[in-house]
């Protein structure tokens, strides 16, 4: 990535408040040629307003904005050269859909380039599945079809950035999992950096060279995505990523017998010696205990600490939610779940994939 | 619509099966829009059916006599004063509407754009079209009065355009004064409609168009004037059908004169009864208009629907 220094997209301490109350605080995020960022985080986290910082409908109060080794803040969004798919869509209610799709191309810095439009209109149609929908008007369209229209007329333009905002949030599961790799293929071939939003943190691990995660207008970690979710830098982060995501348990420290025990209402686990010497290391008597679903095994016996509270077979495998204490607690399973509803069973953690968390600011001890 | 009101058969309809159910709500909706129906009917219709039947009868002084058939149309178009009448008109639509048009729509982009004092200027556009009709024409008639007139004597006079005497007076300037005064009481009229349908516009199609690239003259071009079609064109046929019935300034200024140079058909309908009391020849004018109107409206309809996309 050195070769490419400077080209693409850079952030740098970007911010912006709202009435006051600020939506952004010092966001540093690059994106270079050729790599899709997917930045992820709860409704209300800022991702929307980062999009837009970019594109130009809306200015930063502090912060730079580089495009290509160029600071584009004071440029009018006609000529940074962006391409922005609306979290709304955004569609022109007054043209068809193959209308809506080549409107960018007629923009003056597209002059000479909209020579194949209607080809190229006509190819991205067939992708999202809307061939025989090019002379629909907006307002005949449902919420999903709109969705990729709003796709479509991004992704026909050849800009400086794409800009996704939740591209693909509002299709149904198929066609997502169909598009989410369709897309991040055409992304790729081009020499241009993607920033991709989406608050469901499992697409932007599947579509992402590099994952940021944004909570409360504030960047917690950025990432590949295997290191995202390996590796989540606090709690709040774990808790945003994984399917279902991490289970975090508060509990107690203390020793028997020359180990560490973490003790919980429900559970007793004796940590191993990479996270003892973390936890040692924070000087701490109390962590917050991250455990994936998948890494725990349960067995029904009747004097366990936990109770089956919900089960929900997926078929492949199966999601159980058990009340451990006052915390619900979930596995992810391929075990054969037919205990019922109320029945006592006891966890057998996976220990080596436990994630140890400070107490009191969450973070996670490294 | 009786059946409806029959308590029997409500009842009966009550137990029948889902597809007898629809049938009783569409009666349920002409219950609904029956008020409205039948003061159409009574105010509307039945005074126009009315005129029909009185425009096929010879009616001297109001007593509807022997019936003559269509000699009452034959008379009038075969008259030229009806022809000048509708040129009249013509020509005060042709100058008029599109002034007001071109006019209203400048006003309503500047309003627009966040201009200053715009909470001071959007009430006082009311004011001409607010003003009664009479209160327009005195003040125009004083404005324009020959030799001491506001206007007359500043501009008209100094630019020798006429000389001590009114311009409604002058039967080359008559209509074109009148033409003035529509545009000045209709104008700011538009502004405010066109302004309120700006301020309505959708924010997001400009956002969108913006990241898009486009330039200002295509963002009016493209956006602007197409999601403000609907809006243009029933303002038009406003207009249009409003300029073509202009009655109370000119019986007020001109009283059609001088001669018939201002003479509109409404001007020309109103003689009619009034000054020659052939009511006949009046009901038979009425329904051509009307006719004339009926063609116009639906060819207007067409044009504004499949070419300009307007409905």
């Amino acid at each position: 990535m050195s070769v490419n220094r400077g080209k693409g997209l850079d952030l740098r301490a970007v911010s912006k408040a709202f009435d006051g109350r600020p939506a952004l605080q010092a966001i540093d995020l690059a994106a270079r040629p050729g790599e899709i960022v997917g930045v992820t985080g709860p409704s209300g986290a800022g991702k929307t307003t980062i999009a837009r910082i970019v594109a130009g409908v809306e200015q930063a109060d502090t912060g730079e904005v580089r495009l290509n080794d160029r600071a584009i803040d004071d440029l009018s969004p006609q000529v940074r050269d962006v391409a922005l798919m609306f979290e709304s869509y955004a569609l022109y209610p007054h043209l068809t859909v193959r209308e809506n799709l080549l409107f960018p191309l007629k923009s003056p810095r597209c002059n000479g380039r909209s020579g194949e439009g209607d080809a190229r209109a006509q190819e991205l149609l067939e992708l999202v599945e809307m061939s025989s929908l090019g002379t629909r008007y907006p307002s005949e369209l449902s919420g999903g079809q709109r969705q990729r229209v709003a796709l479509c007329r991004t992704l026909i333009q050849d800009p400086s950035v794409y800009l996704l905002d939740e591209p693909i949030s509002h299709l149904d599961a198929k066609l997502r999992n169909k598009l989410r790799g369709e897309i991040r293929r055409r992304l790729l071939a081009k020499a241009v950096p993607t920033v991709w939003f989406t608050p469901d943190a499992m697409e932007a691990l599947a579509v992402s060279d590099r994952v940021a995660i944004l909570i409360g207008g504030v960047l917690q970690q950025v990432g590949v995505p295997a290191a995202i979710y390996a590796a989540p830098a606090n709690t709040s982060v774990a808790r945003l990523v994984g399917d279902p995501p991490m289970n975090l348990l508060r509990g107690r420290l203390s020793r028997q017998n020359g180990a560490l025990w973490f003790k919980h209402p429900g559970l007793s686990v004796p940590l191993t010696a990479h996270v003892r010497q973390l936890v040692e290391g924070a000087n701490v008597d109390e962590i917050v205990l991250g455990v994936r679903p998948a890494q725990v095994a349960f067995a029904p016996r009747n004097d366990a600490g936990a109770v089956v509270y919900a089960i929900e077979p997926f078929g492949k495998y199966s999601i159980m939610t058990v009340q451990l204490g006052d915390d619900r607690f979930r596995i992810k399973t391929t075990q054969a779940t037919d205990c019922r509803t109320g029945a006592r069973v006891e966890l057998s953690l996976n220990s080596e994939h436990l994630v140890a968390f400070h107490p009191t600011s969450g973070r996670a001890l490294t | 619509m009786a059946s409806i009101l029959n308590s029997e058969s409500l009842a009966r309809d009550a137990r029948t099966t889902p597809s007898r159910r629809r049938t009783k709500g569409s009666h349920f909706g002409y219950l609904l829009i029956a008020p409205t129906m039948i003061t159409l009917v009574v105010v509307g219709l039945v005074p126009f059916l009315y005129a029909i039947y009185i425009s096929l009868h010879d009616v001297p002084y109001g007593r509807v006599g022997e019936f003559t058939g269509l000699s009452n149309y034959r008379a009038l178009l075969w008259d030229g004063r009806f022809w000048h009448s509708v040129w009249v008109a013509l020509v005060f639509v042709g100058i008029a509407v599109p002034i007001e048009f071109v006019l209203g729509m400048l006003g309503a982009l500047v309003l627009n754009q966040k201009i200053k004092l715009r909470g001071v200027i959007v009430p006082m556009l009311f004011v001409p079209t607010m003003m009664a009709p009479i209160v327009v024409a005195l003040l125009w008639k004083i404005m324009l009065a020959g030799s001491w007139g506001l206007i007359s004597y500043n501009v008209l006079e100094r630019l020798k355009i006429v000389s001590e005497t009114s311009v409604f007076g002058s039967a080359d300037l008559a209509l074109y004064a009148l033409i003035l005064i529509d545009v000045w009481q209709w104008t700011p009229f538009m502004i405010i409609a066109f302004y309120a349908g700006l301020q309505a516009l959708p924010l997001n199609p400009y956002r969108a168009a913006q990241v898009d690239g486009a330039s200002p003259l295509q963002m009016f071009v493209r956006i602007t004037l197409p999601l403000m079609m609907p809006l243009m064109a029933v303002m038009v046929l406003l207009r249009i059908i409003d300029a073509f019935k202009v009655f109370d300034t000119i019986f007020l200024l001109t009283g059609g004169g001088p001669g018939n140079a201002t003479e509109s058909p409404s001007m020309l309908g109103y003689k009619l009864v009034f000054e020659f009391w052939k009511l006949g020849e009046a009901s038979a004018f009425a329904v051509i208009i009307w006719v004339l109107f009926f063609v116009f409206c639906n060819v207007f309809y067409q044009i504004a629907k499949n070419r300009l996309k307007a409905f």
